[in-house]
C-alpha cells in the first residue's frame, strides 16, 4: 500500500518522467541522424521483412524522440508512456527472441552513450533485464500520470 | 472505458505524427534512407539492362559515386590473404600475408572501356563466379556476422553494415587497401554493401566492386558455400 502510494505520489511520476524521457531522446538521436546504419542494426534482429526495416528505422527514432519530449513535457504523457510500453514489449520480444535463437548482433539501444563511452552494445540477458527496468519505469507514468494537454492546476 | 479510448486515440495521433515527421525529416537527411532506389523491380532492371548491353565482354554495370577516388587494377590473391573465419569464433581476419598484386598501370576493368574512377562497380553472378574461380580478390560479406558464420560464399570476410566500425580494424590490418574487394549482400535489393562500399571507399579502399545479386543469387547457382549451417 505504501509502494503503491509512492508510485502514485506526483514527484515520483515526475521524476520517472524526465527520467524515461531523457532516456528515450538520447537514444532516439542517433538513429535519427543516421537512419541506414539503424536500419542494419534491424534487419539484423531478422524479424522483419526487408522491404518493412527502412520504414521502421525511420518511423521509430522519431516515435521514441516524441514520445521522450512529451514525457518531459507533460505532454499527454499516458499517451506518451503507451507508446513507449508497446515499444519496450516489442523490444524485449524481439531481443529475448533473438538470444534464445543465439542470435548475437548489436543492440541499436543507446549508440550516443556507446559512442561516448567507447561501449558497442551487443544484444544478451543484461538486455532483457534492462528493458524490463525501463518498462517498471515506465508503468507508473502509465497508470498515474496526466493525459491533458497542459496539466491544469 | 472512455478515457482508455482517448489515451489510445492520442498514441495513435503521435504515432502518425511522429511518423510524418520521420518520413519527411528523412527526404532532408543527408544520410537518409532512400525508399525508391531499392525496389526489387527498379534494381534488377537497372542491372538487367546494362548487363544486356555488355553481355559480350562483360556483365559489369556501373554505379554512381560522388566520392571519386582514382582507382588502379589490383589482383588480390584471396586464398593467401585470408585466414578462413571459421564457425563459432569471432570474426577475426589474419593480418598476415594479405598480399595483393597491384597492376598500377593497367586500367580498370570497364565494360565500357572508359576508366571507372569514382564510380563503384556492380557485377553480376557470373562475373563474381570468375573472380571466385580465379581466386582473385576478397569477398566481403557486408550481411549479419551471425547470417555469415552460418553459411558464407568460401574464403569471404565478413564485414557488417552494422558492426563497421568494430570489425574495420581488423580488416584494415588484413587488406590491403589496394585489394580488389568483392562486396555482397543478401540479395540485389539489399543495401547494405552499398553502405559498406561507400564506406570503405571513404577510407582509402579504391578497387571495390558490388555483387549485386548477392547470397540469394550465390546460393541459387548452387555455388560453394561455407559455414557452420548444415543442411539434413
Amino acid at each position: 500500500m505504501k509502494i503503491n502510494g509512492f508510485l502514485s505520489s506526483s514527484k515520483t511520476v515526475t521524476v520517472l518522467r524526465v527520467v524515461v524521457g531523457m532516456l528515450f531522446i538520447l537514444a532516439s538521436y542517433p538513429k535519427i541522424i543516421n537512419p541506414v546504419h539503424f536500419s542494419a542494426v534491424v534487419s539484423e534482429y531478422q524479424l522483419l521483412p526487408e522491404n518493412i526495416v527502412p520504414i521502421v528505422a525511420v518511423i521509430l527514432p522519431w516515435l521514441e524522440f516524441f514520445c521522450g519530449a512529451m514525457l518531459i513535457l507533460n505532454v499527454y504523457a499516458q499517451s506518451n508512456a503507451l507508446i513507449l510500453m508497446v515499444v519496450l514489449i516489442i523490444f524485449t520480444a524481439g531481443v529475448t527472441n533473438n538470444v534464445l535463437r543465439g542470435i548475437v548482433h548489436d543492440c541499436g539501444c543507446f549508440e550516443l552513450l556507446g559512442g561516448w563511452l567507447g561501449l558497442q552494445e551487443e544484444i544478451s540477458l543484461s538486455t532483457i533485464v534492462r528493458d524490463l527496468f525501463f518498462m517498471l519505469l515506465v508503468l507508473p507514468v502509465l497508470l498515474y500520470g496526466t493525459n491533458v494537454f497542459f496539466r491544469r492546476r | 472505458m472512455k478515457g482508455k479510448g482517448r489515451t489510445l486515440l492520442i498514441s495513435i495521433t503521435i504515432t502518425i505524427a511522429a511518423s510524418v515527421c520521420g518520413i519527411l525529416f528523412n527526404m532532408v537527411n543527408p544520410n537518409g534512407i532512400q525508399f525508391t532506389k531499392g525496389s526489387p523491380e527498379e534494381a534488377f532492371y537497372d542491372v538487367a539492362a546494362v548487363a544486356n548491353e555488355n553481355s559480350e565482354s562483360s556483365t559489369e554495370v556501373q554505379r554512381e559515386n560522388p566520392d571519386a577516388v582514382p582507382e588502379n587494377h589490383v589482383t588480390g590473391n584471396r586464398d593467401s590473404g585470408i585466414a578462413e573465419q571459421t564457425s563459432g569464433g569471432d570474426a577475426t581476419v589474419s593480418s598476415a600475408a594479405a598480399t595483393a598484386e597491384v597492376e598500377k598501370d593497367e586500367p580498370p576493368e570497364n565494360p565500357e572501356g572508359g576508366i571507372s574512377s569514382g564510380e563503384i562497380e556492380l557485377i553480376s553472378l557470373s562475373k563474381a563466379k570468375e573472380y571466385f574461380d580465379r581466386g582473385e580478390g576478397f569477398f566481403v560479406d557486408a550481411r549479419s556476422r551471425y547470417s555469415y558464420y552460418e553459411l558464407h560464399i568460401p574464403g569471404a570476410v565478413s564485414l557488417s553494415a552494422s558492426k563497421f566500425d568494430s570489425q574495420y580494424e581488423e580488416f584494415e590490418n588484413a587488406i590491403a587497401k589496394d585489394a580488389l574487394l568483392i562486396i555482397y549482400c543478401q540479395s540485389i535489393t539489399c543495401r547494405y554493401s552499398d553502405v559498406v562500399a561507400n564506406k570503405l571507399k571513404g577510407l582509402g579502399y579504391r578497387n571495390i566492386k558490388i555483387f549485386a545479386g548477392g547470397w540469394v543469387e550465390w546460393v541459387q547457382a548452387r555455388y560453394p558455400v561455407q559455414g557452420f549451417k548444415t543442411y539434413s
